[in-house]
């Protein structure tokens, strides 16, 4: 199943730490067991950082489901952005956040002065 | 260890790699005792990451106090701080220098002279001049005069009195001083200015007195030398 592109903002974090991402999902119908993972990584097998299943209850409207996640310590690297969304067990959609999350490094080197 | 002046503008050249590229980024160059009390700041500069090493230039002025003052970088990316580092040498403000300068001697006679040309005697006076501070500084022997001539005649005793006058003007009449350049050229070489470095010693010295009637010699001159503004009167008794 092809994933679906989706919109993010802010995309830049310190390495390591936490971070809650707000996911709007939209199950219907009510009353259904669902989960959620949002996780990074460079492509969508391999989870460098993952939020773990996080359980909801569908309303049948739009709602806000939370997914605390720590990002990768290793920085100046640009991660993907996943969610894949299960009903009743069943891997129901997967998606792609169209912005990367990026953990920026720097460094200095000596300074000189003219 | 660097060492600059108060107040002196520099700029640091800050070697600095961010990753990934493309990022909006900042730096602030900032000196101070600790990394929470800024002292001098560059002010936050931005720039946009390339992914290697870039020289991001961080102009800043100088602490006004002397003093050693810690370096501290900080690198935002997208308002994270991403780097914060602290040079490993400090920069050291020096003192305003200041060069001062005293006489450490009398004014002394060191020659005297029979100028064939004139037809006269003449004495060349001299004084040590130190640097007394704590820079290179040039001191200026500017040459203002006062004479109180007491002179004999050969028929006659008289009294002639000279006021105040800049050096090169000559006081008019028979008694006229040599001017500024032939007074000056004891010097060697002859020169009214003179460079010296802290605790160097300088005989400044001139000539007085190119007569033009040997019969006359003065009994006493009250000779005045001034530099930096400050004047001090020397009484010579030939």
């Amino acid at each position: 199943m092809e994933r679906i592109q989706v919109q993010m903002e802010d995309p830049v974090f310190a390495p390591g730490v936490i971070k809650t991402a707000k996911v709007p999902i939209d199950v219907d119908p009510s009353g259904l067991s669902c989960e959620i993972e949002v996780f990074l990584g460079p492509n969508a097998s391999i989870k460098t950082v993952t939020s773990g299943l996080k359980s909801f209850i569908s309303t049948g409207l739009l709602q806000i489901v939370n997914a605390a996640i720590t990002m990768p310590a290793v920085a100046g690297a640009s991660y993907h952005v996943y969610i894949d969304l299960y009903v009743g067990g069943m891997y129901l959609a997967g998606y792609q956040a169209t912005e990367d999350v990026i953990i920026p490094s720097g460094s200095i080197g000596p300074i000189t002065w003219v | 260890m660097p060492q600059f002046n108060p107040g002196q503008s520099k700029n640091a050249v800050v070697p600095v790699t961010v990753q990934p590229s493309g990022l909006s980024c900042e730096i602030e160059v900032f000196l101070g005792p600790n990394d929470t009390t800024k002292v001098a700041t560059s002010g936050l500069l931005p720039f946009t990451s390339t992914g290697s090493q870039q020289g991001i230039v961080a102009p800043i002025t100088m602490p006004s106090a002397s003093g050693t003052y810690h370096v501290f970088i900080d690198v935002y990316s997208e308002d994270f701080l991403i780097a914060a580092y602290q040079a490993i040498e400090d920069v050291v403000i020096a003192p305003v220098g200041v060069a001062e300068f005293a006489y450490v001697s009398s004014v002394r006679i060191l020659a005297e002279f029979w100028d064939a040309y004139a037809g006269g005697p003449e004495i060349a006076l001299g004084v040590d001049i130190k640097n007394i501070g704590t820079v290179a500084g040039e001191v200026t022997i500017t040459g203002m005069y006062r004479l109180h001539f007491v002179y004999s005649s050969i028929d006659r005793w008289d009294t002639y009195t000279c006021s105040w006058s800049d050096y090169p003007d000559p006081s008019g009449g028979w008694f006229l001083l040599s001017p500024v350049y032939k007074d000056l050229w004891y010097q060697d070489p002859p020169s009214r200015h003179r460079v010296l470095q802290p605790g160097e010693v300088w005989t400044a010295r001139w000539k007085v007195f190119d007569y033009r009637n040997s019969q006359y010699y003065p009994d006493e001159l009250t000779w005045c030398v001034s530099e930096a503004g400050r004047t001090e009167d020397f009484v010579v008794k030939p």
